[in-house]
């Protein structure tokens, strides 16, 4: 996967989840830049993503990310992973 | 997901209750951990029945059930512990709230369970409307152990004659005993009492 296949699966997601159409995720993109985002939220997009996906994400790998940026090449590490 | 400096020296810790403090400790430093036991009220009693039986109780959609909380909003109850959903009554479809809800939690409740089993994690338990004894520190520290010996707890006690807020101590290889002060506000979680935290945080990791 590139990076942009990832942004385009993603974002519908934290769109979705967050309730906010407006939503546009860049690697930069931190949780305090998304109004309304809380952990329960963070849950929600990190299960749709792994539904998505098919992917498993780890609870240390999952607190260790510090942006969307992080987290698209964590994905990515995962589905070349196999 | 953030990039401040302090955010990630809190997301090593994973607070067991009693109640939202820790948590709302985190959030001021921003620190979101996606933590089961983050929000919810227990006792010593059901937390430790819930690490002995590994949570199971949580993979029973069965076992849940809604009830109306403060602020006219649903609680999710479970067997040993409830959680407030910001959902308000007549807002939403109960049937739908309940079962994703209950995802929700089994999600949570497997990230905890890596991390008992990794021992990822500083567990933190604080005593709220109830006092601790020993033998309740030990018993929690017990069923941390069990998942991985090298499991560490820091245990909180509010503050008493004996107990100097933002003061803790090794009682036992991976065990911490500290204090923090109460009050009205803190009681009501209106604040959190910051200062004590972070000294014993600090002084658990040094």
């Amino acid at each position: 996967m590139i990076d942009q296949e990832v942004f385009d699966l993603i974002t519908p997601i934290f769109r979705s989840v967050m309730s906010d159409p407006s939503i546009e995720l860049t690697p930069t993109t931190t949780t305090g830049e998304i109004p309304k985002w809380n952990s329960f939220r963070y849950v929600d997009i990190i299960m749709q993503i792994e539904e998505s996906l098919d992917i498993r994400l780890f609870s240390r790998e999952i607190d260790k990310l510090r942006n969307v940026g992080e987290m698209v090449e964590l994905i990515k590490s995962k589905k070349a992973a196999g | 997901m953030t990039d401040t400096t302090e955010a990630p020296f809190y997301m090593k810790f994973e607070s067991l209750g009693a109640n939202c403090e820790f948590g709302l400790l985190q959030r001021r430093f921003d620190a979101e951990p996606m933590n089961l036991l983050r929000w919810p009220a227990i006792d010593v009693a059901g937390l430790v029945a819930c690490l002995r039986g590994q949570f199971g109780e949580l993979d029973d959609i069965a076992n849940f059930s809604l009830f109306v909380g403060p602020h006219d909003e649903w609680d999710l109850q479970t067997p040993h512990f409830s959680l407030h959903l910001h959902e308000k009554v007549g807002t939403v479809d109960t049937e739908n709230l309940l079962r994703s809800a209950f995802r929700r939690v089994k999600f949570m409740k497997r990230s905890l369970l890596e991390n008992l089993e990794g021992a990822h994690k500083i567990f933190v338990f604080k005593e709220w409307q109830f006092r601790m004894s020993d033998t309740d520190i030990e018993s929690i520290f017990d069923a941390v152990r069990q998942y991985n010996p090298d499991n560490r707890l820091l245990a909180v006690r509010l503050s008493t004659v004996d107990g100097i807020p933002g003061t803790v101590a090794e009682v036992a290889p991976g065990l911490w005993s500290g204090y923090v002060e109460w009050d009205e506000k803190i009681a009501s979680r209106e604040t959190v009492p910051v200062e004590s935290w972070v000294r014993i945080c600090r002084t658990v990791t040094a």
